[in-house]
């Protein structure tokens, strides 16, 4: 009875071990939305996770002139790279530079409909 | 044997609640693969035509070297437009893509502030001001912080099999130390009558 229920233990211990190194390496490999599409106002903001793996990171809006910024930050000396800040759909920073960790940072100065998100 | 019946059930339950958690996830890793589509069609692509560039002071702003970068547009499969300025080495780049019903969003020119360094304006190492014009103007001008103006040089032809002229604009070392930045991009008509106005964001003009 007891080493049943051990096994049953370690049976759910492994399979959520098993799902979770899954997840994380499918966010690593694919990116991920660090700000969910939705409505957002003016001053929000969004940060992903650093990485060393992000290069892109884009503020998507299916909506026109929307004013939007997009960055890479890097966890050395913080600095943004390859910002840039207009009325786009695709509002898009890409900073390639694998040593380094950076995360993703999206910032709004209008209200409007968008998502945003790294990846590799 | 029921605490057997327990720890099975509760087995179920956590496959069940995790793989909820993966399709709900899986959803979004979709949206973010959707999202930077255009992203990769770009880097496949090159980022597109060369249209113009910016030319590099050959000094060094805040200990940072302000070297050449260049202006690309192109145009992706869904019939976007992208306008993107990048390093000669497009290692660094931004910028973004409008959706092919409305590029310029319905007015007369369209720019992208993009700039190094930050996000304290003190800490800028280098500004630039890019976009696309219609055939509608005739002039386009940045008006910056003190109230001056400096005139954005177009392409003398349309670019990259598009309708439009483009331009690429650095803030100079000069103003750029001063703390002379562009708050607003103006176009104007052949008859010197303003047709648009888009503001870059930064502090209004004194």
């Amino acid at each position: 009875m007891r080493r049943s229920d051990t096994r049953s233990r370690q049976l759910v211990v492994a399979a959520a071990a098993i799902v979770a190194a899954g997840v994380v390496a499918a966010v690593a490999h694919a990116g991920y939305i660090y700000l969910p599409a939705g409505y957002h106002t003016s001053a929000d903001v969004g940060n992903s996770t650093y990485s060393t793996s992000w290069s892109s990171s884009t503020n998507y809006s299916p909506d026109c002139c929307f004013d939007k910024q997009v960055t890479l930050i890097d966890n050395v000396t913080y600095g943004w790279h390859g910002t840039a800040r207009n009325t786009n759909n695709s509002t898009i920073a890409n900073w390639y530079e694998p040593s380094t960790g950076k995360k993703g940072h999206c910032q709004h100065f209008m209200g409007g409909q968008s998502a945003c998100s790294v990846a590799p | 044997m029921k605490l057997r019946r327990t720890l099975v059930l509760g087995f179920a339950l956590s496959v069940l609640a995790i793989g909820a958690s993966i399709a709900a996830a899986q959803a979004w890793w979709l949206s973010a693969d959707d999202a930077q589509a255009p992203t990769r069609e770009l880097v496949n692509k090159k980022l597109g035509q060369r249209v113009a560039s910016f030319p590099g002071h050959g000094e060094r702003i805040r200990g940072k070297l302000v070297d050449e970068r260049l202006l690309f547009v192109a145009t992706l499969a869904d019939g976007s437009l992208c306008v993107n300025d990048s390093n000669v080495s497009q290692t660094e780049w931004g910028g973004g893509c409008n959706n092919a019903d409305s590029p310029l969003g319905g007015k007369s020119f369209r720019v992208s502030f993009s700039f190094d360094g930050g996000p304290s304006f003190a800490t800028v190492t280098d500004a630039r001001l890019s976009g696309l014009v219609d055939k509608s103007v005739d002039k386009l001008t940045a008006r910056m912080t003190d109230g001056s103006s400096r005139e954005l040089e177009l392409t003398s032809d349309t670019v990259a099999g598009t309708p439009y002229r483009a331009f690429a604009y650095r803030v100079s070392a000069v103003d750029l130390l001063a703390g002379v930045t562009p708050v607003a991009v103006v176009s104007y008509d052949s008859s010197g009558a303003e047709l648009d106005r888009q503001a870059t964001g930064l502090s209004q003009p004194k």
